[in-house]
């Protein structure tokens, strides 16, 4: 008896020992996070459950089918002409222009010959961010893509995460729901743009969508991130 | 934690929140950690952990349950980071202790042998072990904590004892013979 004793205390001091205050970085996160989340699950997903719910529901209800019909060509007209908008103002053009977008994570002024441009390439740091949610999350790989002062512009839940805190802390709770992103189309780029569509979502629930991202010194400054149909 | 604060946070008081978070955090970084065994891990573990108590409070029917609810959240995220790394075990380093603790070669071993011995079992075994000897709940609150049977919570925590004092005691035996060859 006197032994378990001994060895029960011995368990019970060994596992007491160590840290026992936490670190900052994840009550920050998490902070933060309330402050830009009030309190719903995440939102490209959640609008585009809930712009599917109503589809189906005019659909149950027969009287209002075509108002879900409506409100996907609404969106698709709407992307679409963003996409136009992009390309009448040169913001985006699709391939053959020059390539003069410095890669993201590298120093401004790295030009690519315009001959590459053709079939364009994302640079190996931006293609990482394609692929964030594929990985454990990490706040470093974040801290690499954007810019401090970097603003997420969703579109979708209409939600703004201004800085690199608040990025951090929406991408790091998408990332504990298993939140994924597929690139679907080739990267267009024109000047400090780069536009992409993608399908993302939880696991079961993937939606499609365009990325817009402007990059200064290398690094995402914005990025917008727009239902597509 | 105090009962207004969880009510305020619920409400969406995202200032009550943060006060929660901070007030909560020492004691799920400690359960995070000690399961995990990795403070990277057991860093990720808590920021998951805070983020589902925002998210998922309204759900919480009884501000009172709140320390509970909260450490059956912080060892669901501690599974979650577990799994998330397919060679854990290899990862594991050992809990860094208090030179001036470490009385002796035997208890240095003994130490070393616990960390081997827990090291070897699983996260669920872990938690059980972590929630009875280092937040102190009884077997019974260990169960009602994890959402399993008391007999389950029970067996656990029998049978990860058992496996630890197993590697104590060998490491006991090695111990007396180093002494004794010495």
């Amino acid at each position: 008896v006197t032994r378990e004793r001994e060895f029960e205390q011995a368990l019970a001091d060994w596992i007491e020992d160590g840290f026992l205050e936490a670190p900052d970085r994840p009550i920050r996160a998490a902070i933060a996070h309330a402050r830009a989340h009030p309190r719903r699950r995440f939102s490209f997903v959640g609008l585009g459950r809930a712009l599917m719910d109503r589809i189906q529901m005019s659909e149950v209800k027969q009287q209002g089918a075509h108002r879900g019909w409506l409100v996907a060509v609404g969106v698709t007209a709407v992307v679409g002409a963003l996409v136009i908008g992009l390309i009448g103002t040169g913001v985006v053009s699709f391939g053959g222009g020059p390539n003069e977008l410095p890669a993201v994570g590298a120093p401004a002024g790295t030009a690519t010959p315009a001959a590459a441009a053709a079939t364009p390439t994302p640079d190996e740091a931006l293609a990482k961010m394609f692929t964030m949610f594929d990985a454990p999350y990490s706040p470093a790989q974040i801290a690499a893509l954007y810019a401090p002062d970097a603003v997420l512009h969703d579109t979708i839940a209409n939600e703004t995460s201004t800085g690199l805190a608040e990025i951090q802390a929406k991408l790091s709770y998408l990332s504990t729901l298993n939140f994924h992103s597929t690139r679907t189309s080739a990267t267009i780029r024109q000047g400090d743009f780069v536009a992409f569509f993608e399908t993302h979502g939880e696991p079961g629930y993937d939606e499609p969508g365009l990325v817009v991202v402007q990059l200064k010194d290398g690094k995402i400054v914005n990025q917008w991130v727009y239902g597509a149909p | 934690v105090e009962r207004e604060l969880v009510e305020r946070a619920q409400r969406g008081d995202a200032e009550a929140f943060a006060a929660l978070a901070h007030a909560a955090s020492d004691r799920l970084y400690g359960i995070a950690y000690r399961i995990l065994r990795d403070p990277d891990r057991a860093e990720d573990a808590l920021q998951l952990a805070l983020v589902r108590i925002w998210d998922d409070l309204p759900a919480l029917r009884d501000p009172e349950r709140f320390d509970a609810w909260s450490y059956r959240l912080v060892v669901h995220a501690s599974y979650r980071e577990a799994g998330r790394e397919r060679r854990w075990s290899g990862r594991i380093r050992p809990i860094v202790s208090d030179p001036v603790a470490d009385d002796g070669i035997s208890t240095i071993v003994a130490r070393d042998e616990l960390e081997r011995g827990f090291r070897r079992l699983t996260p669920e075994h872990r938690a059980v072990l972590v929630l009875h000897y280092f937040v102190g709940l009884p077997v019974t609150e260990v169960a009602e904590t994890l959402g399993i049977p008391a007999g389950t919570a029970g067996s656990r925590l029998h049978y990860a004892v058992r496996s630890l004092r197993a590697a104590f005691e060998a490491d006991e035996r090695g111990v007396v013979a180093w002494r004794t060859t010495a």
